[in-house]
């Protein structure tokens, strides 16, 4: 038996940053917290998500499990839900579904088919010195990614004594957005460093952040994505193109 | 199996162009694959994902291939795109691709040929609003486990097209030596199953599992096609006489089964046609009682009764939706000639003027729906003769010519079956490149790289002629031609569009060599047209028809 009560804008929120990464997602229910760890099928990516019990208005459950949802129906689905809906999760493993339910004026159920995925919890995440770690505000860091998508498919990221760069060079032109220290949240440098990273990925990752983001960056290491969203703690690691 | 051993036979088969040695190659590989193993393997050899009687299909392109390997590796489309254009080869683009792969990946398992198999599967099956997204999700997943060489098979096992020389004769052959059985059996087990993968498995419970494959009604198989002749005399030597001489009707050929109340209708590409055409399911139904698999074809009739030509009729094949609207429309009639299968017994060993009495008795003609094709069996030319022109006057394209004795042949166009039209089919051509000869023919510019125009009146290649041109006429072209030669690349020369060539061939065909998608069979230079400008080519959209239209017998 397992059965949640959470604000339906928080789990939409979850739902949409999930779905930019995987399809299916193997949603693992324990009695502390909702966990999901899993890889994007080119294997770039790695999300690993943790919303606690007490973010969840109630939160029951007999034992601990993994429930497989399939991510882009979830998200169809969550377009219905209006912002001050409170929504109940509940999982019948018998009828082998999940069912959505939206309170507010009405009570509008949806039942979506638990899908059979791998679960993915013995992923590690990758390990990598990191070098710089950069303190952002979700909007800097989407007007960044904006303008570069108008140049290119990728994006450097890189630190200097003073500053954090955004930049990329496409065939039509580059473009540079430098953001000095003291705009920044946070800005802590063993040494500057500089990565190259696929657009697309940080991009969808990114359009659903609203707070801080803390990066942590490295020469030609993976990033780091540290964010809050949905009241779920979130990491993002995204693998590094090397030019050659 | 991994993917990688499969690969790597793939390039041993690249590595030799001796048939003996391919087939030596498969021969080894086929001898320790489980069943399905094998299936997968001989379809995937034949470049060709489902089996030839299979609508199945995946729909990936070259364009969504590039895309996707832009995306994980992190080369631009648009560098892809040139190694597209240097090697001419999607497999050999996409592993160069990854060679110079910018991206990390954090995991990369091995593939092995059942996961391939499985996701192509998974491809085939998605329709619908984001079955895009899904389906690059999908190739990402694939291809980001892909080492350089197996992405090079993988690309070409998409787009279906394998590049290594190996065909169904092949195939067939390393089939036949590994399980020590001649070559003629498993010939005819595929022929009438239309399945390499099944023939495959039968063979190697021996013989006698071989041979009870058999037609199976709603399994399409090719249908038999016709060589063709330019007279009546000609053709009689090749069928015999007398011979059975049927009007050549220009419509689209059709392979129909029927068994109980459920009727399917093929094209010639063993397309299921059945929706776009309830008007010929409605008069099979009222026409034949029997189980069977029939073949005709199908033409347009005006309200006023006039038979249309092919091009008129050819949208009723792409319409997809408002059938009904079509049906009224263009009415069509059609045209039985042979029968297959009956009742539960394969004919196509039956001589060819027993199946026709058997037909005879299955039809029950339906006045202007559905009828026999006509036909008279002669030995006299001038009778002959007559038919021909009888036909061309009621609009046909010109006469069939069957021989009486012959069995039906799937897939083959050997001489049991001729067509004999009223013009010799050519094409205005632009000549964008040539070559110079070699030998006695050094000074001479020898082979033509031609051209036609694509929608915006862009030249586009559809083949290379070098035969049908006597000297005088090279010498002709070579002064013409020098004068408006771009560049030379050792022996290749690239040429300014201008001079138009009419040029005959025997079929036009379907092929990934030029960026037109079509090639010539068997081109030959007839002669300059001069009275012709650039702009006065042919288009790709007349040579899709022609394609079309063609394509039927």
């Amino acid at each position: 038996m397992f059965e949640a009560k959470i604000e339906a804008k928080n789990w939409k929120n979850i739902i949409s940053i999930i779905g930019s990464i995987i399809e299916e997602a193997p949603l693992k229910f324990t009695a502390e917290a909702l966990t999901l760890r899993a890889m994007d099928p080119s294997h770039i990516s790695l999300i690993d998500l943790e919303l606690p019990k007490d973010q969840f208005i109630e939160y029951s459950i007999d034992n601990e499990r993994v429930i497989g949802i399939d991510v882009d129906e979830m998200a169809r689905v969550m377009s219905r839900s209006k912002p001050t809906d409170i929504m109940i999760i509940k999982a019948d493993e018998d009828a082998n579904k999940i069912f959505i339910t939206f309170v507010g004026e009405s009570k509008r159920r949806f039942g979506l088919p638990i899908i059979d995925t791998p679960e993915q919890s013995q992923l590690k995440l990758p390990d990598f010195p990191t070098n710089s770690i950069v303190g952002i505000d979700a909007s800097l860091f989407k007007d960044g990614i904006k303008d570069a998508s108008i140049v290119a498919d990728h994006i450097t990221l890189e630190t200097t004594e003073e500053a954090f760069i955004m930049g990329a060079e496409g065939d039509i032109g580059d473009i540079e957005t430098k953001i000095e220290k003291d705009s920044l949240v946070e800005f802590k440098l063993q040494e500057t460093c500089r990565a190259t990273f696929n657009l697309s990925y940080l991009a969808d990752v990114s359009s659903s952040i609203t707070g801080p983001i803390t990066l942590e960056l490295g020469l030609d290491a993976p990033i780091l994505m540290n964010f809050e969203a949905g009241g779920a703690t979130i990491k993002f690691v995204l693998a590094p193109r090397i030019e050659r | 199996m991994e993917f990688s051993k499969l690969c790597e036979t793939f390039k041993l088969f690249e590595k030799t162009t001796s048939r003996l040695e391919k087939t030596e190659i498969l021969t080894i590989l086929l001898k320790d694959l489980e069943n399905k193993e094998l299936e997968i393997t001989i379809q995937f050899v034949l470049g060709s994902i489902f089996p030839n009687w299979s609508a199945q299909k995946i729909g990936i392109g070259e364009k969504l291939i590039i895309k996707v390997v832009s995306d994980i590796t992190g080369i631009s489309e648009k560098e892809i795109l040139l190694f597209l254009k240097e090697t001419g080869d999607i497999g050999c683009s996409i592993e160069k691709a990854m060679e110079q792969k910018k991206q990390v990946f954090f995991l990369s398992e091995s593939l092995t040929l059942s996961r391939v198999y499985n996701d192509l599967l998974k491809l085939s099956n998605y329709e619908g609003k984001r079955s895009q997204e899904k389906k690059i999700r999908i190739l990402s997943g694939l291809l980001t486990n892909a080492s350089p060489i197996e992405a090079r098979y993988l690309s070409r096992i998409l787009v279906e097209t394998m590049r290594t020389g190996v065909a169904e004769g092949i195939v067939r052959d390393a089939i036949a030596k590994t399980n020590n059985l001649p070559s003629s059996k498993v010939e005819k087990a595929y022929m009438v199953s239309n399945d390499m993968g099944l023939v495959a498995r039968m063979a190697r419970e021996g013989e006698e599992a071989l041979s009870s494959l058999s037609l199976k009604i709603f399994r399409p198989i090719k249908m038999m096609a016709a060589q063709k002749v330019a007279t009546i005399a000609e053709g009689s030597k090749i069928v015999g006489l007398p011979c059975a001489i049927e009007y050549k009707y220009d419509g689209f050929r059709m392979q129909i089964h029927k068994k109980g109340k459920k009727i399917k209708i093929f094209t010639r590409r063993l397309e299921d046609v059945t929706a776009q055409f309830k008007d010929v399911v409605d008069a099979i139904e009222k026409s034949v009682i029997d189980e069977c698999i029939i073949e005709g074809e199908t033409i347009g009739v005006s309200h006023n009764g006039k038979w249309l030509p092919f091009q008129k009729i050819s949208r009723r094949i792409k319409r997809k939706y408002d059938i009904d609207e079509i049906i009224e429309k263009i009415p069509v009639m059609t045209n039985i000639f042979d029968i297959l299968y009956h009742n539960g017994n394969s004919l196509i060993d039956t001589p060819f003027k027993e199946r026709r009495r058997i037909l005879e008795t299955v039809i029950t003609p339906v006045e202007g729906k559905l009828v026999l094709s006509k036909m008279i069996i002669t030995d006299n030319e001038n009778e002959a003769n007559a038919f021909f022109s009888e036909s061309l006057s009621k609009g046909n394209e010109g006469i069939m010519l069957k021989n009486l004795e012959s069995p039906y042949v799937p897939g083959l166009r050997v001489g049991n079956m001729l067509k004999m039209k009223s013009v010799l089919e050519s094409l205005d051509c632009i000549i964008i490149g040539a070559e110079w000869g070699t030998g006695r023919r050094a000074n001479l510019m020898g082979t033509f790289l031609l051209a036609i125009l694509d929608e915006d009146g862009k030249t586009v290649p559809i083949g290379k002629v070098a035969t049908g041109i006597t000297d005088e006429l090279l010498e002709t072209l070579t002064t013409k031609l020098t004068p408006l030669v771009e560049y030379e690349k050792g022996r290749e020369l690239k040429i300014k569009p201008d001079l138009v060539v009419e040029v005959a061939y025997e079929e036009i065909q379907k092929s990934p060599t030029y960026e037109s998608g079509f090639a010539l069979r068997f081109p030959r230079l007839i002669r300059l047209r001069e009275d012709k400008g650039p702009e006065d080519a042919d288009t790709i959209l007349r040579v899709f028809e022609i394609y079309e239209s063609d394509d039927r017998y």
